[in-house]
């Protein structure tokens, strides 16, 4: 029976998915017992699937399970993105469920089976598993995001999350549909052959299937104008959800981009560029210009990642092999720096919540130099100020963009990139050079979870900005199966 | 008259009359019943033209679950207590449905005709198991999952502590 093979695959997944079960059998066992040891079991289980993905590293690439995924090395780096993303989530949440009531065990079997969704995402290579793995992923997000039931912000992001999430669950659907009756396949590699040369597909169906598929995935990635969502459910959920939707949702959802369109669809290149590059220039410039009004860090955060998005799709449309490798990158450092900078908000207190409004920054420098220098760092990094990795990351993505002959998208991300420095550098400059308020003492968190995970997310940044050459080689060799 | 020509007019007049009920009656509960007999008999006449797969699948999903959930529904809100509901859209209604008959009557008398139906198997349920457990396994385990999840999901934002 060819298609039970190469299940190993799935090893990653499995481990995911066991530890979420097994934690909601203890929970059902044990129900009055919470605590650390619960996010413990979840970070065993995400990194038991990290060393299982690794071994995939090494090996040739395969299509499995009658090709409803692929084993290659783009899947392996994919992965490590998102369990990184994962992990770190994970060691944020014991304090910040603890302090409000709701470190339960069903949070982290939501939050292992979200990654799950993330993951298969990730290695999906046909369009039904990829609409399976986004709305697994999704559900256990839009729960997620309202799980502080009883504050009223909380509950808002969880519902507009999910109204607008079910919406454009259904323009991929839709796509799906099309691109069945344009090509009569799901399959992404036979999707590929049968819309190059002899290959019998309607392509006025299979354009129109494209276009959906992209609003589709373009609303999980958060690309204006599908990003209505991001500010609430990212102003609203609990921050370590944000930080992990930032990093997570993002990187999964530009992974199944670039295999459909890279990847299945290259022959209609000519056809999703165009309009792909209008979104990129309309993500990076408008979502740079509506940050730099914000006053809610969270929510200015949230703009950050909408932009940065653009900055991923940019990479999408240069449709070559030094794009996929720049997209890859730029998600990496992306993850680190983003959920670093979440991490950071949840690191300032301000009483029993947290800082979000920028006024409250003001002097924060001062009083909690190595915090906020911290803090600068990952917003420097953000900005892509050099030498950072967050500057190599755009550098690349500017690279492949320019080689494939579209130089002009990358003026205008590096004009847009300008703007958004200003706002990046604007909280800088009001924790350093404003005077602290009388009496306010400028607690921070003293969780070591969020501490290790700052420590994660700075070494990263600091790695690719010290050796950019080395995250760029391997990247590149991680081309998708069939690339 | 072939058996099972004379089958599809009895299913077909029951499955009529129980919808006829179900939107003529002015009590909750009975009008739940009466969609409940309507799906049935849909069901067994998708089985009566070789459809079995959809046949059983209407009514492990209309019947089993969409039904029961109206039931509790109606349980839920306390229209049980007084189940007599009526409003003036009558006529609204009426109208709604009659174009959408006339449309869904054009459109199969223009793409079937004077075709003749034939009661045979198309597809066998057998063929559909074994491509769902073989090519499809995958997805038919990654949709148990997500299930799992929307549970989770369900109880810990309905849960009262």
């Amino acid at each position: 029976m060819p298609v039970v093979q190469h299940w190993t695959v799935l090893l990653p997944e499995l481990a995911l998915v066991g530890g979420a079960i097994f934690l909601l059998l203890i929970d059902a066992a044990k129900p009055s017992q919470r605590g650390p040891h619960l996010a413990f079991i979840t970070l065993v289980a995400v990194v038991t699937s990290g060393v299982l993905a690794f071994f995939q590293w090494s090996h040739p690439t395969t299509s499995a399970l009658g090709g409803m995924v692929v084993g290659d090395k783009f899947g392996v780096f994919a992965r490590f993105i998102i369990l990184g993303a994962g992990f770190l989530a994970t060691l944020t949440a014991p304090a910040y469920l603890h302090r409000r009531g709701l470190d339960r065990a069903e949070f982290y079997a939501l939050l292992l089976l979200s990654t799950a969704g993330m993951t298969l995402l990730a290695v999906s290579s046909d369009l039904v598993m990829v609409f399976i793995t986004i709305e697994l992923l999704s559900l256990a997000l839009y729960v997620m995001a309202g799980f502080e039931r009883g504050r009223l912000e909380s509950q808002e992001a969880s519902m507009k999350y999910f109204l607008l999430g079910a919406f454009a669950s259904a323009f991929l659907l839709y796509g799906i549909a099309f691109v069945f009756g344009g090509t009569g396949t799901t399959n992404l590699l036979r999707i590929r052959a049968e819309t190059s040369l002899g290959g019998v597909a309607d392509f006025r169906l299979v354009g129109l299937a494209v276009a959906l598929l992209a609003v589709g995935l373009g609303f999980k990635a958060a690309m204006v104008p599908f990003h209505m969502w991001t500010p609430d459910a990212y102003q609203g959920a609990p921050t370590p959800v944000t930080a992990f939707m930032a990093g997570g949702t993002k990187a999964a959802a530009f992974a199944a981009l670039l295999r459909v369109l890279v990847l299945s669809v290259p022959e209609l290149r000519w056809d999703w560029q165009g309009p792909l590059a209008a979104l990129t220039v309309l993500t990076v410039v408008f979502a740079s210009i509506i940050a730099v009004s914000q006053t809610d860090v969270k929510r200015m955060l949230a703009y950050s990642s909408i932009s940065h998005a653009g900055f991923v799709a940019i990479a999408v449309v240069a449709a070559s092999r030094s794009g996929i490798a720049a997209a890859l990158v730029y998600l990496l450092v992306y993850t680190a720096m983003t959920i670093g900078a979440f991490g950071c908000v949840m690191l300032f207190r301000d009483g029993d919540g947290e800082r979000v409004h920028l006024a409250k920054y003001s002097g924060l420098g001062v009083r909690r130099p190595a915090a906020a220098a911290l803090f600068a760092f990952f917003l420097f990094s953000l900005a892509g100020i050099p030498p950072t990795g967050g500057f190599w990351a755009k550098w690349y993505v500017f690279f492949a963009a320019i080689r494939s002959h579209h130089a002009w998208l990358a003026i205008v991300a590096v004009g847009a990139s300008v703007i958004a420095a200003f706002f990046y550098v604007r909280v800088a400059v009001v924790m350093f050079m404003q005077e602290p308020p009388e009496g306010d003492e400028m607690e921070l968190d003293s969780s070591v979870g969020l501490k290790i995970a700052l420590a994660l997310c700075l070494l990263v940044v600091v790695a690719v900005g010290v050796a950019p050459g080395f995250f760029l080689h391997l990247a590149e060799k991680a081309l998708p199966f069939g690339g | 008259m072939a058996l099972p020509t004379i089958a599809f007019w009895i299913l077909a007049a029951f499955t009529a009359v129980s919808t006829l009920f179900t939107v003529l009656t002015r009590n909750v509960v009975h009008s739940a019943l009466g969609l409940a007999a309507s799906l049935i008999g849909a069901a067994a006449l998708f089985i009566l033209f070789g459809a079995q797969f959809v046949g059983l699948a209407q009514i492990l999903i209309y019947v089993g679950a969409v039904v029961i959930l109206f039931m509790f529904g109606i349980m839920l809100t306390g229209t049980a207590v007084r189940p007599v509901v009526d409003n003036d859209q009558r006529p609204a209604a009426a109208l709604v449905a009659l174009a959408v008959f006339l449309v869904l009557a054009a459109g199969i008398v223009s793409s079937f005709g004077t075709k003749k139906v034939r009661f045979q198997v198309a597809f066998p349920t057998v063929q559909l198991g074994h491509q769902l457990f073989t090519t499809w396994v995958l997805p038919f385990e990654a949709v148990s999952i997500l299930l799992l999840a929307a549970l989770v999901g369900a109880i810990v934002l309905a849960r009262r502590d």
